[in-house]
């Protein structure tokens, strides 16, 4: 399949959660996620609404954190904040499991925040976010797994907070793990259209980046058409 | 002193183990993720120990209702304290209001149920910023501050000294992360009303 500019522009999320951004800088993603085509903007509950009023009449999605990002909240919390966030206008979900009931090995903590998830996302596109930098291959494997089974759309594996970001050999495992039916995201650290190509050709079918028009100048100019 | 075991990956038994390992004995509270406050409030329940949670922690992004529902959750757990972050998307959007509802909304919540420690993150706030929250603060009668956190800035020893200074005598509390400059403060004048807040986890500067 030859990558061109509009396919790997809608793999993108446009990504801004800082705690320190203005609502400027949520204004500006927007016009540029429009700009670009990119498949979305990623930004904070708090910034749904903004998003939405810049965003109506485009294609562009409006993509937001839940359980962010530390994910260590009892499951009625993420429920709500769930709810708040539909209702307010996202379209795509992307969920931090809890990391220390996985680590205390509580699966079925996990399995109700993603059957939750999928249940209150009520048809929008639902993301659950491994954080892969605290886990070992086990625990990404039955996070994987988990997510796979209660049909969440996509495995994520970083917030961009923890200790590091997306890695190449962790798309491979969890493509490898989910299949081919089941999209998965890179995020997290993503800065380079090299770095871009080597997760997609990994399993990647979304990336999550603050450099995204970076990325898709870099593709442009470069001419590449890569064969994936 | 408090102390803070808020890492994403930390386990139930790391926290209880924490507990029972701190050379410290004084211990005012102890600052848990929301979904360890129950097993931690079981563990506590025989001791002096407060038990406090984190809300919004550490982005202060979420929705006000969000952060109110969090705070409803701490209060069913019994915690006695919930540290508090606000959304410095508004804070740097000069959107006062905003930020002023909150405030309000988020004591308007705790009521008399349990305290509420407002983080001021001084390290990411310019000089108006900071003048334009301290007052928000003092208009909103808030009694208990943090300045500056491990995960997002540290408060300079400026910006405490000038906090205290000016505002010491109208709040109760006000945590401090820095030990040193805790230290400092205690002895210089305030005693008892700087805490000083230990957090285990690593900041950003920590790990680059």
């Amino acid at each position: 399949m030859a990558l061109t500019v509009e396919k790997l522009s809608k793999m993108i999320d446009h990504t801004l959660l800082k705690i320190d951004c203005t609502y400027k800088e949520i204004e500006n993603i927007c016009s540029d996620a429009i700009n670009y085509n990119f498949a979305s903007v990623a930004v904070n509950p708090s910034n749904i609404a903004l998003s939405k009023e810049i965003l109506k009449g485009s294609s562009v999605k409006i993509c937001t954190a839940i359980g962010f990002y530390l994910g260590s909240y009892p499951s009625d919390i993420k429920k709500y904040e769930i709810t708040d966030a539909v209702e307010k206008g996202a379209d795509e979900l992307d969920m931090l499991i809890n990391i220390s009931a996985l680590k205390e090995k509580k699966y079925d903590v996990i399995t109700e925040e993603v059957k939750s998830l999928v249940s209150l996302a009520n048809g929008k596109v639902t993301k659950v976010i491994l954080e892969t930098c605290y886990l070992d291959n086990d625990e990404i494997i039955i996070a994987c797994k988990i997510a796979r089974d209660n049909k969440a759309d996509f495995v994520k594996t970083s917030t961009g907070f923890g200790t590091h970001g997306a890695m190449v050999e962790h798309v491979k495992l969890m493509r490898k793990t989910v299949g081919e039916d089941m999209g998965v995201k890179a995020a997290g650290g993503i800065s380079s259209v090299e770095y871009a190509l080597e997760l997609i050709k990994a399993g990647a079918n979304r990336i999550g980046t603050s450099s995204s028009v970076k990325i898709i100048e870099s593709f442009i100019s470069n001419r590449k058409k890569t064969d994936i | 002193m408090t102390v803070s075991y808020l890492e994403p990956d930390i386990t139930t038994d790391k926290i209880l183990s924490g507990i029972d390992n701190l050379e410290e004995k004084e211990i005012w509270a102890v600052v848990v993720n929301l979904y360890h406050l129950f097993d931690v409030k079981v563990y506590l329940q025989d001791t002096k120990i407060k038990l406090a949670a984190a809300a919004a922690y550490p982005l202060g992004c979420n929705t006000v209702e969000t952060k109110i529902e969090q705070l409803k959750y701490a209060v069913e757990m019994h915690a006695d304290e919930i540290y508090f972050q606000l959304n410095y998307n508004a804070v740097k959007s000069r959107d006062w209001d905003y930020v002023n509802e909150e405030i309000k909304r988020m004591n308007d919540a705790a009521g008399e149920e349990i305290t509420v420690i407002t983080l001021l993150e001084t390290g990411i706030m310019c000089a108006e910023e900071k003048n334009e929250i301290y007052q928000l603060i003092s208009r909103n009668n808030i009694r208990n501050i943090q300045l500056g956190s491990k995960m997002v800035a540290p408060a300079s020893k400026e910006d405490i000294d000038i906090f205290t200074c000016e505002y010491g005598d109208k709040v109760e509390r006000i945590d401090v992360y820095d030990k040193e400059t805790a230290d400092r403060m205690q002895q210089q004048y305030w005693g008892e009303k700087i805490n000083y807040l230990y957090m285990s986890i690593k900041g950003k500067n920590d790990r680059r």
